[in-house]
């Protein structure tokens, strides 16, 4: 994360690039059922548009302004709707991330008045909590969402509110991370995740009342309940009527010093249209508990099998990550050799939870498919990336780099910097593809 | 905090449905562990490591959350995987403030790893599975290799 002003000198003009790029995939309509025809493969029959522009920059002006800007965190423009009207609102900088299910929009971010899901006379509202020690909370809302030419119809959604009702103790509690409710606490107007996961919970939240998740508010007072999956916010994806398996990815490469941005395509369907199949990409399952799949780095496995000889770690691909993160810097020295110091914590150059190899580091670490009870599936694919120094590297003012990374003990995430260079699909569980059900990921 | 006395590891083989007040869990007594799994309404099995003990508890969400005993019957590490994160505050006990003192100072759009002078905290993992694990360094038994506690 940036703290700088200078990011304003130049947040004008990459915010009139965005605004071109938004043009160019055939533009958003206002009313939800607006599509525009004719997507980049269309032949014959006609295709819907299901491809919209991926941008990876500064973020929304709202974060500039506060004096922020995130490295590494790619956005899109989504239009949502007051369901069954033409009622919408353009929301741009809403950041894409494979690791969540469902979209949550930031309160102030928000113009529309959406319905407010109830049980009874009661509303229901969510809590949701992130790997960086932050938690959102705020109601369960219904909105149609339009992206390209695809449209969800009647999604619930959850608006992230500083206030709503009382927040309860059990979804704020050790959450020292602090709370996401505005532009700058998220870094984005909004989040829409489109994971391998069609709800953002699933059964976990269908029988008792797990804290932590779903509430039913009487009044202001907020108690956990259980949530069918039908009520559950949803992965908008599997909800459109086409192109609902899961989602492609295609960012450009960037040098390895950065480049102020990188544009690229966000494309649902995978095999569906011309522009979305997996070609030659290798399918890897993952786990369908967890989403997770295996890596193994000189010898160990970082997997979810909870059992001997293996290593109840977790790996991930998340283009909600900004990072390549992954095991720590006294692991990496003690146990493999690898000198990856951690950035420094104090002074000018202090950066929290990036690498800061005195010389670009390469690392090989080898994937597989993972199956429900945890154990690697199928053949290894290698994965090689750099690690540079994020401090040098932040000091300019670029925004995309494929070779940052930071600590993540006993886990391999590959984040966005994974994604530069590439075509990454997620397909979601459930779904039928071209190379079968999801979940899995591809690339 | 309140202080129970020392019990024996056999009464820790037997999953308690009794409720205790809050106790610390982290640096605190094995005891301190019924309390965290009151607090969960978990249930709990425990594993016999040659160089310490392992209380595996199981909470409604499904989140799993470990706790690691050193043979003198102290709580020197913690960790959790699932779809909810416990409560920290609870699980951190005497820690805590230390651990909240010490919050992220920027936006993180990733895994924290959080070191205090006491404490080591590392949290991450992603929508469903989320993921960390909480020790403290110096009560760490010196056979227990620090990439065991997950």
């Amino acid at each position: 994360m940036k703290n700088i002003f200078r990011v304003l000198q130049f947040a004008a003009l990459l915010s009139f690039a965005f605004l071109l790029a938004a043009c160019g995939s055939g533009g958003s309509s206002s009313s939800p059922g607006g599509f525009s025809s004719g997507g980049s493969g269309s032949t014959g029959t006609q295709a819907s548009n299901n491809s919209t522009q991926l941008v990876v920059d500064s973020g929304p002006l709202e974060l500039n302004n506060a004096g922020f800007a995130d490295e590494d965190v790619p956005f899109i423009t989504v239009t949502v709707c007051v369901p069954g009207t033409t009622t919408c609102q353009n929301i741009d900088h809403v950041e894409v991330d494979t690791g969540s299910e469902g979209l949550r929009i930031v309160a102030p971010a928000l113009t529309l008045s959406l319905p407010q899901q109830t049980a009874g006379a009661n509303a229901i509202a969510e809590c949701v909590q992130f790997g960086d020690l932050t938690y959102g909370w705020g109601p369960v809302a219904t909105a149609d969402i339009q992206i390209a030419g695809e449209v969800a119809k009647s999604v619930p959604i959850q608006i992230l509110e500083q206030n709503f009702q009382t927040t309860p103790t059990s979804c704020s509690s050790g959450q020292t991370g602090g709370q996401l409710f505005d532009i700058p606490s998220l870094g984005a107007k909004a989040l829409i995740g489109v994971g391998v996961f069609r709800q953002d919970c699933g059964f976990g939240c269908t029988t008792g009342a797990p804290p932590g998740a779903y509430y039913t508010c009487n009044g202001t007072n907020c108690t956990p309940t259980s949530q069918s999956l039908t009520a559950q916010v949803q992965n908008p994806v599997w909800m459109f009527p086409t192109d609902n398996n899961g989602v492609v990815m295609t960012l450009p490469p960037v040098p390895d010093t950065g480049q102020i941005s990188a544009i690229g395509t966000l494309t649902f369907g995978i095999g569906t249209q011309s522009n979305n199949g997996l070609g030659s990409a290798a399918v890897l399952p993952v786990d369908p508990n967890t989403g997770n799949f295996a890596a193994q780095f000189m010898g160990t496995l970082y997997n979810d099998f909870n059992g001997p000889g293996s290593g109840q770690g977790s790996s991930f691909i998340d283009s909600g990550s900004n990072g390549f993160f992954f095991l720590d810097s006294a692991t990496l020295t003690n146990q493999f050799g690898v000198n990856i110091p951690d950035c420094p914590q104090s002074g000018p150059n202090a950066l929290m939870g990036f690498y800061c190899p005195g010389a670009t580091q390469q690392i090989s670490v080898d994937v597989l498919g993972e199956t429900a009870s945890g154990t690697p599936s199928g053949s290894a694919r290698t994965i090689t990336f750099n690690v540079a120094n994020a401090s040098t590297l932040f000091q300019n003012n670029f925004f995309a780099f494929n070779d940052v990374g930071g600590e993540n003990s006993n886990s391999f995430d590959f984040g966005l910097p994974f994604f530069l260079g590439k075509t990454v699909f997620t397909a979601i569980e459930g779904q039928a593809t071209p190379s079968g059900n999801g979940p899995y990921v591809a690339f | 905090m309140r202080v129970l006395s020392p019990r024996s590891f056999l009464l820790c083989l037997i999953a308690s449905a009794f409720s205790y007040s809050a106790f610390a869990a982290l640096g605190g007594d094995v005891t301190s562990i019924q309390a965290d799994q009151a607090h969960m309404r978990a249930q709990r099995r425990v594993i016999q490591n040659a160089a310490y003990t392992v209380h595996e508890m199981k909470s409604e969400s499904t989140t799993v959350v470990r706790e690691f005993v050193s043979p003198d019957g102290k709580v020197f590490g913690i960790s959790w995987r699932g779809p909810t994160r416990p409560d920290l505050q609870q699980m951190l006990g005497n820690y805590y403030s230390e651990f909240a003192a010490a919050r992220p100072t920027r936006r993180m759009h990733g895994p924290v790893t959080i070191r205090t002078q006491n404490l080591v905290i590392q949290s991450g993992g992603h929508m469903r599975a989320l993921t960390g694990r909480a020790y403290v360094p110096a009560m760490v038994p010196a056979e227990v290799r620090l990439e065991d506690i997950k």
